[in-house]
C-alpha cells in the first residue's frame, strides 16, 4: 500500500519537480555567462549606429524626455557639441523599422540609418536602401517632400514616419 | 554497426521528418526564406533533436509514465531556451532572421514525437543517431527549398547576387511562395516516387500535416495529459 | 496615437494584415489538418480564440507579476509552454465540469492546442511588442479571430479542390498547398486598406 503510494503519487511529483529544478539549475548558469554578452551586443550596436549616422562623433550622453509624448525611443546629444542622434521605431510591413537619425545642432539631417530587418525581404528592404535613404540627407524640419516607394509603401511610410517623428522630437528638446 | 547506420539514414530517408512524415511545417514555410538562416534553424533543430533524445532516453527509466509529457516538454523547452540564449548573444543576426520561430521548436511535433516514439524506448547511442538524422533530414529539406526560394524569390545565395537586380520574382519570398515551394517540393517527391513505382501518399499517417499526427500520437499518449493537469501546475 | 486607435490597428493587422496562418506561417499544421470538414474547422476556431485569448492574459499576468520581479525573463519559452499546457487541461476540465454543450463541441480539438505553434507565438510576441494587458488580451482575441477566418475560408477552397483534378503528384496534399498559397495572396491585398486607415 505504501510502496503504491509512494509510486503512484509522491515519484511523480518528486521526479517532475527535480527535472523542473535541473533545467532551472542549468538555463540560470547559461544565463549567468550570455546575459552580459547579450547587453555588450546591444550597447555596442546602438552606439555604433550612433556614431555612424553623426561622422566624427565621440561619445553620447542620453536626453532626459518624454520618449512616449514624442512618439521616439530615445535621443542622445554628443558631448562635443556635433549634434543629436534621435531614434524612434514605427510599424512597418511586418514588423517594426527603427530609424536612427543624425542631425547638426541646427536640425539638418546629416545621416540616417533604418533597421528593417524584420521586414519581409524583398518587399521592405527597398526602403532600407542608401538611394532612397539618401532623399533624406540635408532636409530639415521636416520631411514632407520625400515620397514614399511603391513596392514598399508600408516600409517606407514607416522610415518616414520614424523621420518625422524624430524632427519633431528635436524640435522640443533642443 | 550496420544497424546503427540504418538509425541515422532512417531520419533522412525513409521517415523524413518534412517531406514523408510532414512535421513542423511551421517553421519550414517561414524560414526558408533564406539559406543562411535555414541554415541555422536546421542546426538549432538538431542541436535540440540530439540532446533532447540523449537526455529523455538516460531518463526513461527514471521517469513515470503519468508525467512523462511533461517531462518530456520540461527537457525539450530547456534545450530550446538554451540555444536562443547562446543565439542571442553570439550570433544576433541569426536571431533576427528566426524571430519567435526560434522559440517555437518546443511545440514542434517532431521534437515531442521522437522523444515519445523512439527516445523512451530506445538506448542512448540509438537516440542519439535518431536525432542526429532526423535533424540532417530536416536540414537538407529546408535547404532544398530556401535555395530555390532565395534564388526565384531574391535572386541571391547567401547574399551572392546570382540574378541581376529586377529580374527576381519576390513573391516566391513571401508567404504564398513558402506554401507552394512547399506544395511542389511535395509533388516533386511523389512524381519520382511513382517513377521508381512505389507509391506514396501525402496523407497518409498524418492526415497531411502534423494536427492530424499530433491526433494519432495523443491517441497513443491519450491519458498521459489529462491526468498530469496537478503536476503540471505544481 | 491613441489608445482605441491602437487596439483598432491590433485588430486589423492581426486578422488581415498579419494574419497568423496566411501571412506569418503560425499554426499552419491544424490549418492543414483540420481543414477538411466545416464542423471541424468550426470547433477548432472556437477552441483557439477562446485558448488564445485566455493563455495572453494569463501569460501577460505570470509576465509581469511574476517572472519580471524574479528577474526570469530569460525563461519565457519554457514557462509559457507549461503555463498553456496547464491552462488547457484546466479549460477542458472546467469545460467538462460545467459547461458541458461546449465541452462536446470544442473538447476534441483542446488537446491538439497545446502544439499549435500559434498559441505559443502569440503568447511570446505580446512581451515582445512590450503590449500592456489590454493590448494582449486584444491581441489575443484577434489573432484567433485571424485564425478562425484563415480556416474557415480555406475550408470552403478545400470543398472547390474536391472537384478538381490536379496533374496526379499534385494530387492531395500539394495542391492543398497551392491553393493555400493563392489564398494567403489575397490577403495581402489588405496592406494598402491597413495604410490609408492607420497611415
Amino acid at each position: 500500500m505504501k510502496n503504491s503510494l509512494f509510486r503512484e503519487m509522491i515519484k511523480p511529483v518528486l521526479v517532475l519537480t527535480l527535472i523542473c529544478l535541473g533545467a532551472a539549475a542549468l538555463l540560470g548558469a547559461v544565463n549567468k555567462v550570455t546575459a552580459p554578452i547579450i547587453e555588450e551586443n546591444a550597447l555596442q550596436k546602438a552606439q555604433e549606429t550612433r556614431r555612424q549616422v553623426l561622422p566624427g562623433a565621440g561619445n553620447f550622453t542620453e536626453i532626459d524626455c518624454d520618449k512616449e509624448a514624442l512618439d521616439i525611443t530615445g535621443a542622445f546629444r554628443e558631448e562635443n557639441g556635433l549634434g543629436y542622434v534621435i531614434s524612434s521605431s514605427h510599424k512597418g510591413y511586418g514588423g517594426q523599422v527603427v530609424v536612427t537619425l543624425g542631425l547638426s545642432p541646427e536640425g539638418k539631417i546629416l545621416g540616417i540609418s533604418v533597421d528593417v530587418s524584420t521586414e519581409t525581404t524583398g518587399v521592405g528592404s527597398k526602403a532600407g536602401r542608401e538611394d532612397y535613404l539618401s532623399r533624406y540627407i540635408g532636409l530639415s524640419g521636416s520631411a514632407d517632400q520625400v515620397d514614399t516607394i511603391s513596392g514598399a509603401t508600408y516600409s517606407s511610410a514607416a522610415v518616414k514616419s520614424g523621420v518625422q517623428a524624430a524632427l519633431a522630437a528635436f524640435e522640443a528638446i533642443k | 554497426m550496420k544497424e546503427k547506420w540504418k538509425i541515422l539514414t532512417n531520419g533522412i530517408f525513409k521517415e523524413n521528418p518534412v517531406l514523408i512524415l510532414l512535421l513542423g511545417c511551421c517553421s519550414v514555410l517561414a524560414v526558408s526564406v533564406t539559406v543562411s538562416g535555414a541554415l541555422g534553424m536546421g542546426i538549432a533543430l538538431t542541436f535540440v533533436l540530439v540532446c533532447s533524445n540523449v537526455v529523455i532516453s538516460l531518463l526513461r527509466k527514471l521517469i513515470p509514465d503519468k508525467v512523462r509529457i511533461p517531462c518530456y516538454i520540461v527537457v525539450i523547452a530547456t534545450f530550446v531556451t538554451l540555444v536562443q540564449m547562446v543565439v542571442e548573444a553570439f550570433l544576433p543576426e541569426l536571431n533576427k532572421a528566426l524571430g519567435v520561430f526560434l522559440a517555437l521548436i518546443v511545440v514542434y511535433c517532431i521534437v515531442l514525437g521522437r522523444a515519445e516514439m523512439f527516445a523512451s524506448k530506445h538506448g542512448v547511442v540509438d537516440s542519439f543517431l535518431d536525432g542526429l538524422g532526423m535533424g540532417i533530414g530536416y536540414t537538407i529539406v529546408i535547404l532544398g527549398i530556401a535555395l530555390v526560394r532565395e534564388l526565384i524569390g531574391n535572386g541571391t545565395i547567401l547574399d551572392q547576387r546570382i540574378i541581376p537586380e529586377g529580374y527576381q520574382i519576390g513573391i516566391i519570398s513571401q508567404t504564398p511562395g513558402g506554401f507552394m515551394m512547399f506544395g511542389f517540393a511535395i509533388a516533386l517527391l511523389v512524381f519520382c516516387l511513382g517513377k521508381k513505382g512505389k507509391k506514396f501518399d501525402p496523407r497518409i499517417g498524418c492526415d497531411g500535416a502534423c494536427a492530424g499526427c499530433a491526433r494519432s500520437c495523443e491517441n497513443r499518449i491519450q491519458e498521459a495529459p489529462k491526468a498530469n493537469a496537478e503536476e503540471v501546475k505544481a | 496615437m491613441s489608445e482605441v486607435s491602437k487596439l483598432l490597428l491590433i485588430t486589423f493587422s492581426m486578422i488581415f494584415t498579419e494574419n497568423y496562418v496566411l501571412v506569418q506561417f503560425l499554426g499552419i499544421c491544424p490549418f492543414l489538418g483540420v481543414s477538411k470538414e466545416f464542423d471541424s474547422c468550426l470547433g477548432m476556431s472556437g477552441a483557439v480564440i477562446f485558448v488564445m485569448t485566455l493563455a495572453s492574459a494569463v501569460t501577460w499576468l505570470v509576465y509581469t507579476f511574476l517572472m519580471v520581479p524574479l528577474g526570469l525573463e530569460y525563461m519565457s519559452t519554457i514557462i509559457f509552454i507549461l503555463v498553456i499546457a496547464a491552462l488547457v487541461q484546466f479549460v477542458e476540465i472546467v469545460l467538462k465540469k460545467f459547461i458541458r454543450p461546449l465541452y462536446e463541441s470544442l473538447g476534441v480539438y483542446l488537446p491538439l492546442i497545446t502544439t499549435n505553434c500559434a498559441v505559443l507565438a502569440v503568447t511570446l510576441l505580446n512581451i515582445e511588442e512590450h503590449y500592456n494587458f489590454i493590448e494582449s488580451v486584444v491581441d489575443g482575441l484577434t489573432a484567433g479571430i485571424g485564425f478562425g477566418l484563415a480556416l474557415i475560408l480555406f475550408c470552403g477552397v478545400r470543398k472547390a479542390l474536391e472537384r478538381a483534378k490536379p496533374p496526379k503528384p499534385f494530387e492531395g496534399l500539394p495542391i492543398t498547398l497551392v491553393a493555400a498559397a493563392l489564398t494567403s495572396m489575397t490577403f495581402m491585398g489588405f496592406v494598402g486598406i491597413a495604410d490609408r486607415l492607420f497611415g
